[in-house]
């Protein structure tokens, strides 16, 4: 196994650009708990957290909010700015694992990481995020809602690095995120969901239902008509053309389908 | 203690040599950046134990720095129990699912079984035998032996450091906060009554 | 919340004590298995099997031996000899897994040890590990959760030796059922939990010469000194075993398993210090858990709900070789009165590894089924469920036919229901409300054995006034260190801060395993005769040294009360404090032994001796959400008389915590394809965790026992656990409408 340390971003991305990719770390909450399951000898890991300057900050402007690649969980819920100007971002982040994990854990590798079930990127997506990624080639942007492609497949190309996310700063009429597991706390996610509701229309975002985290389009354009539902069986039959739940070891599809559309209806008629 | 020898390179050294050359140098076959460590190299001690593909780094732990040689594989976890000897911090699950590993790397909670030790040179960690000795209790400390804050034991070393972490957390004051923010360290024996007992009993005299 | 009560007086008895080891393990400085650490000491990680049913055919170890910092990897050819052992007399040699490792080719259960991977550092013993290939004949593996009992004859072997399959029996049971006018016939279904300490499995093996010293993580020190005495052929006094502190085990460290010989015999080989740390992934393999067991039971009952007759039909699965018993009747036959009743058992054989006791072993999952059936038959007949044990309290033991030693299991009904306003239920399904929340309230009752195992203790009267106490049992957390403490104290008058506590080691005097919650019963006559006998020595000193200001009298003429020796015609006032009298001699100190018979396994009690209590308990539904939490808990036990309340309190709050998972959230689960627990890991294998955990009220009846011991105290660790999962069941039916018969319940099932 190799560990790089670069000191800047230009190092880290000439890094990138070798052969073999090095695996970028930065909190390391999801790569470690893979890399104990199953060691990999070969592994050659670039260790971001020596990068700080532009890829810790996080940035809040008039118009926009911006995540560099480092930001932790904890860092939003450090920041009453932040914490006010997006509250579902630090709603998400208090539940996602343990408060140790908050305090490493990165959501650019919450994104990168690409799992169903991640908590972070509900609520990102739902607030129409933008991914920043870059190589030696260059930089690009790229919409979060389009940034996966399959089950742990994603857009980004073997040399880039996740550099920053984007996030914009506009009137929302309506925003709120749920997350239903097992148990009271530290629980892993049986089905989740963000809704905000902006000047760009609806955006519902679910995870855990779907290979990746994806926004439920048939919903979000019955919810722009203005359609008004009268039992949570309306708005599942809506979700079956939008989600493709499972049956795992940790919930079936049938229950994940049902407290979708459940949670959706009570809070989107405000009864929950 | 499985400190280096004296003698050997510290490093801080071991960086300024390599980091210079980083954008041509091909070391260990990479190119670009200082290159840390690659297992199985072949690095052995003369003295104590063999560590094949050990690196050299400097960890300060506890206010102390510590110049040792660590496999790149090695978590922070192994690294504070097996070669520093620093047992107090205890390994549950390896996964950062239970909690029983936690320190505070730069006044912050982790859990030190999510990451290698080679990523914390010059961060400032913290286990609990910086905490407090038997002789010497911090309140939070105190407050686990007089609430019964434990049962076994093995938790308590994670479950500290948490509530010592939480004192300077954003918590709310009521009981249902701070049970939030310890649902990361799991106490199978279930002291998590007494556990949030002690930490209110230290928040109220604060 | 836990408070704490002061109990009059000085005596340390029934006073809430913190704990005397305390302050080591709130610093980190109490040191478990894996924690010691020896010059040259070398690190094994064990290759499990990825099959669970088939044959090893080729263990290709060439590239893990070449790895750097790689000492060995062992296998079946090149191990050595690890001999069986067998039971002894005396519950001695008790082992759940018989076969030692790698003593044949072949792959009974998923994760079986196949060969183990030594190196100088863990890392390197973990990467070599991963690298030893290996190839299998292959089988489909039987992880079947349809129970069928095997077929087996009347009188089956168990890991305790033979026991009839019928396992109680009076009346005409199934006659008395066919004609009883109301009838309840339901199974029950407890899955697959795993124990979970969160300190893992641990053996750090030298050898020395002939000698063999493990640091383990052990409940029972002495019985797996037997066991490893007889696999590596060696008299017992050359196996040394110290557990110094255990990070819990609830029963899953009760007995031998397989990584701790195969530490023992890398250690033998390689000539140095072996240490082996089980992973979280391996304890759900091999280490043991509580079987899953599928539970007919069937009621028959008058109009009014009197029992008429109660059969219980029970199986649990067991590993192929081995004949782990999970004795859910444990608790039936005398808990409830009915003439007509019969417990019989099976098991089913599985590819799995081997269960083993586990918290409450056979009550716990035996009385989620029979409380979970009387709540059935009280909802059937319209009764209130306390209403219906009320009716059906027994005057005596009626297994046996003999009294109990203290039964105030009443008392413990109207103690709970008053504590928890049980009268303001309302019967209806989904009747309760409050805050927007659906309520739902359940209660259950419980019992747990109460005996004593044979134990052995040694106090030392010392010169600079301090006593030293040492007993060859384990703290598992319980307060054995502190209870050891507080008996000393009160016999000896010596100040708790001024004892020392030596326990976890087979050097020191025979001490009981930390199971059966029996140690604090068993240990009360040892250390008080030891104590006793110390003081008598010192009596005998005070009237033979010259100078001594007792030197005139006899032994008989003298007492000893609060430290001090003194004559009785004067009175303690005018006494000599102890160390005084040492000094005087220029003695050290003086030592005395004591001991305590067993109970356990007396086949002639007079009296039959239980702890007895009930749990009630209110859940909040919200079904809108699907979520489902315990908001609060009425807890009442009569367990004697309690010694420490403030860590007794703790242990029952505690079982209550682990009552809120068993019924909520745990269950291992075996992938049918190949045999593997699939939620191997601390996420997937949900354990309460701090949110979960609502008040817990905890209500103590001080009825000392004096069948029990001179102090009237049984035991606390596992009756907690018995009977929560039954009272939650029927708190959520009462939200849900929805009965759950297999635990745990999910909120799959209830929307």
């Amino acid at each position: 196994m190799q560990v790089h340390r670069p000191y800047t971003l230009h190092d880290a991305l000439a890094l990138m650009a070798a052969t073999p990719t090095p695996t970028p770390i930065a909190g390391g909450t999801d790569l470690l708990v893979s890399w104990h399951h199953k060691p990999k000898e070969k592994l050659a890991l670039l260790d971001l957290s020596q990068l700080g300057g532009e890829l810790a900050a996080m940035r809040l402007t008039a118009d926009t909010l911006e995540l560099g690649a480092l930001t932790t969980y904890w860092d939003v819920i450090a920041s009453p700015e932040v914490s006010r100007a997006f509250p579902l971002l630090a709603e998400a982040a208090r539940q996602v694992g343990a408060m140790q994990i908050q305090t490493r854990g990165t959501w650019a590798g919450n994104i990168g990481n690409g799992s169903p079930a991640a908590d972070g990127v509900p609520v990102l997506m739902a607030y129409d995020a933008t991914v920043v990624l870059q190589s030696t080639r260059g930089r690009r942007e790229v919409q979060l809602d389009g940034y996966y492609t399959g089950y742990k497949k994603t857009v980004r190309l073997p040399d880039e690095l996740i550099v920053a996310i984007q996030i914009p700063r506009r009137t929302r009429k309506a925003e709120w995120f749920e997350k239903v597991g097992a148990r009271a706390a530290q629980t892993i996610t049986k089905v989740g969901v963000a809704v905000v509701n902006d000047e760009k229309g609806w955006r519902v975002v679910a995870n855990s239902v779907a290979p990746y985290v994806c926004r439920c389009r048939n919903l979000e354009s019955a919810l722009q008509k203005g359609q008004k539902f009268k039992s949570p069986e309306e708005i599942r039959d809506i979700l079956k053309n939008d989600i493709a739940p499972i049956n795992d070891m940790r919930s079936t599809a049938a229950y994940r389908e049902t407290v979708l559309s459940r949670v959706l209806f009570y809070r989107l008629a405000d009864k929950a | 203690m499985r400190d280096d020898p004296p003698s050997s390179p510290s490093r801080r050294e071991f960086l300024q040599t390599t980091a210079g050359t980083a954008a041509a140098a091909a070391i260990a076959g990479s190119v670009g950046g200082p290159v840390v460590a690659t297992a199985g190299a072949g690095v052995t001690t003369a003295d104590g134990p063999r560590i094949e593909g050990a690196v050299p780094i400097t960890l300060r732990i506890n206010g102390k720095d510590r110049k040792l040689r660590v496999d790149p594989r090695t978590t922070l976890l192994d690294c504070i129990r097996e070669t520093v000897d620093l047992t107090g911090t205890k390994k549950g699950c390896d996964h950062g699912q239970c909690g029983a590993c936690t320190v505070h790397v730069n006044g912050r909670r982790v859990n030190s079984c999510l990451s290698f030790a080679v990523m914390h040179e010059g961060e400032e960690i913290t286990t609990i035998e910086g905490i407090g000795g038997p002789d010497s209790l911090h309140p939070m400390q105190a407050a686990f032996v007089a609430c019964d804050g434990y049962q076994c034991g093995y938790c308590t070393s994670g479950q500290i450091m948490s509530a010592v972490a939480l004192l300077k957390e954003p918590c709310g004051a009521d009981d249902a906060a701070v049970k939030e923010l310890m649902s990361g360290n799991i106490c199978r024996c279930g002291a998590y009554l007494n556990i949030v007992s002690a930490i209110q009993q230290v928040r109220r005299k604060a | 919340m836990a408070t704490t009560v002061e109990a009059p007086g000085t005596s340390p008895i029934g006073r809430s004590t913190p704990r005397v080891d305390g302050p080591l393990k709130v610093s980190g400085a109490a040191k478990y298995a894996s924690d010691f650490h020896f010059p040259g000491m070398l690190y094994a990680v064990p290759v499990g099997a990825t099959i669970a049913n088939g044959r090893v055919v080729k263990i290709d170890a060439a590239a893990a031996e070449k790895m750097p910092g790689v000492r060995k990897i062992f296998h079946r050819e090149n191990i050595g000899k690890i001999s069986r052992s067998v039971l002894g007399p005396g519950f001695e040699g008790i082992c759940d897994e018989r076969r030692p490792p790698f003593e044949d080719d072949v792959v009974r259960y998923y994760g079986q040890y196949i060969a183990l991977a030594v190196a100088d550092t863990f890392e390197s013993a973990k990467a070599a590990a991963d690298a030893v290939r290996v190839s299998y004949d292959k089988e489909k593996p039987n992880v079947s959760t349809d129970l069928k009992a095997d077929d087996e004859p009347q009188v089956v072997v168990t890991t305790f030796g033979p026991a009839n399959r019928v396992r109680s029996e009076r009346g005409d049971a199934a006659g008395a059922f066919a004609s009883a006018p109301v009838k309840l016939d339901q199974t029950y279904v407890t899955p697959a939990e795993t124990h979970n300490p969160i300190e893992l499995h641990a053996t750090t093996a030298i050898w020395d010469g002939s000698t063999l010293t493990l640091y383990e993580s052990s409940q029972g020190v002495f019985n797996l000194q037997g066991v490893l005495a007889q696999m590596f052929g060696l008299p017992k006094e050359n196996v040394r075993v110290i557990t110094k502190f255990l990070g819990s085990g609830f029963g899953g460290k009760l007995w031998p398993w397989t990584h701790c010989p195969l530490a023992a015999a890398a250690a033998r080989q390689l000539g140095k210090p072996v240490k082996l740390v089980v992973s979280r992934k391996m304890m759900f393999q091999t280490v043991g858990h509580r079987p899953r067991t599928q539970q007919r039971v069937r009621l028959g009952a008058a109009a009014d709900g009197k029992l008429i007759s109660l059969q219980q039909d029970y199986v649990n699965d067991k590993a192929i070789l081995d004949h782990y018993h999970e004795d859910c009747g444990e608790a039936t036959a005398f808990q409830y009165s009915v003439p007509n009743l019969r417990v019989a058992f099976g098991r089913a054989k599985r590819n799995i590894g081997s269960p083993t006791a586990m918290r409450g072993p056979g009550a716990v999952p035996g009385l989620y089924a029979t409380e979970s059936a009387l709540n059935e038959l009280a909802d059937q007949l319209k009764i209130d469920p306390v209403q219906i044990r009320v009716l059906n309290e027994p005057k005596i033991d009626e297994s046996l036919g003999i009294p109990f030693s203290s039964r105030h299991l009443l008392e413990c009904f109207s103690v709970g229901a008053e504590k928890f306003g049980w009268s303001k239920r309302t019967a209806e399904v989904g009747s309760m409300k409050r805050d927007g929340l659906t309520l739902g309230w359940g209660m259950a009752g419980c019992t747990w054995v109460a005996a004593r195992f044979p134990a052995a203790a040694s106090v030392q009267l010392r010169d600079d006034g301090t006593a030293r106490v040492a007993c060859g049992t384990q703290d598992i957390g319980t307060g054995t260190y502190t209870v050891l403490a507080q008996l000393t104290a009160q016999r000896a008058g010596v100040p708790l801060d001024k004892i020392e506590v030596v326990l976890g080691d087979t050097s020191l005097p025979a001490g009981p395993i930390s199971g059966g919650s029996m140690v604090t019963g068993s240990v009360i006559p040892a250390v008080f005769a030891a104590a006793d006998n110390a003081i008598a020595s010192l009596l005998n000193i005070a009237v033979t040294t010259p100078g001594s200001a007792f030197e005139k009298r006899k032994p008989d003429e003298l007492a000893f009360e609060g430290g001090r020796v003194f004559a009785k015609v004067d009175g303690v006032a005018k006494g000599v404090p102890f160390a005084d009298l040492l000094g005087r001699a220029n003695l050290r100190l003086v030592t005395g032994g004591g001991e305590g018979a067993a109970t356990f396994g007396n086949p002639k009690p007079k009296f039959s001796t239980q702890s007895f209590g009930c749990h009630f308990v209110e859940v909040t539904w919200q079904a809108e959400i699907a979520r489902l939490r315990v908001s609060r808990v009425v807890t009442v036990i009569d367990a004697g008389r309690i010694l420490n309340p403030l860590a007794g309190r703790n242990q029952v709050e505690g079982a209550v915590v682990m009552g809120i998972g068993m019924a909520l959230f745990e269950h291992t689960t075996y992938d049918p394809q190949n045999g593997a627990p699939i939620n191997s890991n601390l996420a997937d294998y949900v354990m309460a965790v701090n949110a979960d955990v609502p008040p817990i009220e905890v209500h103590f009846l001080d009825y000392p026992d004096k069948e029990i011991n001179e102090l009237g105290a049984r035991g606390i660790g596992e009756i907690g656990l018995a009977g929560i999962a039954a009272a939650i069941t029927a708190a959520v039916h009462h939200a849900t409408g929805v009965r759950v018969r297999e635990l745990p319940v999910k909120i799959e099932d209830l929307i």
